[in-house]
């Protein structure tokens, strides 16, 4: 059986635990973006491209959230965006783990 | 002088090497009027150091300028804190005692060692790190502090090169 996670009362088309929840996380994980693209403008290399690209998904999340909470977007699509913006942080974390490595592949011959 | 202007200039005593964004930011004002007003103070100084422009009161020559814009960073601090304490130091005991990885320290180096807060000596193979001037380079750590902004980044950086380098050698 489903058992409501939502409690507590409304601002019009507000949820009040839903506001502060997504507020909280959309405030964090802008400022964690920031960090992540200040970070590739001073590095330059595509492996802070990609974990930068990775924050700005995550960012993503909490904005979809807003997005599904006053109802621009269906609960269903929120359920597939969401998932699929999942999909897309992993990969691009996956990929700058892989890049660290390819881009010092030269080093192995030197050993 | 407007009060505009003397808010500018205010700023940027409390804040030696102060970089552009930092400015407007923290007086809440517009990119064009703060341009305005620096070009009106004339004894402001300028310097660029690694794409940022950063603006000093008078009193502090060229090598001090870049030192301090170089010492807003809080990771750099750090480097500079252990050679001061070390005397000398090969590349490697510097990154373990800081707790950086090998490219964060690099990344800092090069300004440190562009701007000659900091000495690289190769006797073939070995390379020593020192500071050029540690007493001077000492003296202005307290003169400025990193932003709270700034840290979050520099730690971000850390962090970052901390996963990719273990990464990489796992």
């Amino acid at each position: 059986m489903n058992v409501p996670g939502h409690v507590g009362g409304h601002w019009g088309a507000f949820h009040v635990d839903f506001t502060i929840v997504l507020g909280a996380s959309a405030l964090a994980t802008a400022a964690l973006c920031l960090a992540g693209l200040t970070a590739y403008r001073r590095r330059g290399s595509r492996a802070y491209l990609l974990v930068a690209l990775a924050l700005v998904g995550l960012v993503a999340q909490p904005v979809l959230g807003g997005l599904a909470m006053v109802g621009a977007v269906s609960p269903a699509t929120h359920h597939t965006l969401e998932h699929g913006a999942d999909a897309v942080v992993v990969l691009l974390v996956l990929g700058a783990v892989y890049d660290a490595r390819a881009t010092d592949g030269r080093r192995e011959v030197r050993r | 002088m407007s009060e505009t202007r003397a808010r500018i200039r205010r700023e940027i005593e409390r804040e030696p090497g102060i970089h552009f964004r930092a400015l407007t930011r923290g007086l809440e004002l517009a990119t064009g009027q703060v341009q305005y007003h620096l070009g009106r103070l004339e004894d402001v100084r300028v310097e660029r150091v690694k794409g940022r422009t950063h603006y000093y009161p008078p009193g502090y020559d060229a090598w001090e300028r870049t030192a301090l814009a170089l010492l807003r960073r809080e990771t750099a601090r750090d480097i500079v804190a252990t050679l001061y304490d070390a005397g000398e130091a090969r590349p490697d005991a510097v990154a373990d005692r800081v707790g950086i990885a090998r490219s964060t320290l690099e990344h800092h180096l090069d300004g440190l060692v562009a701007g000659d807060v900091v000495r690289k000596q190769r006797d073939g193979n070995r390379v020593t790190l020192s500071l050029s001037r540690p007493e001077e380079t000492v003296a202005l750590l307290g003169t400025v502090e990193p932003s709270l902004a700034g840290r979050l980044t520099d730690r971000f950086e850390r962090l970052v090169d901390g996963l990719l380098e273990s990464s990489e050698r796992d």
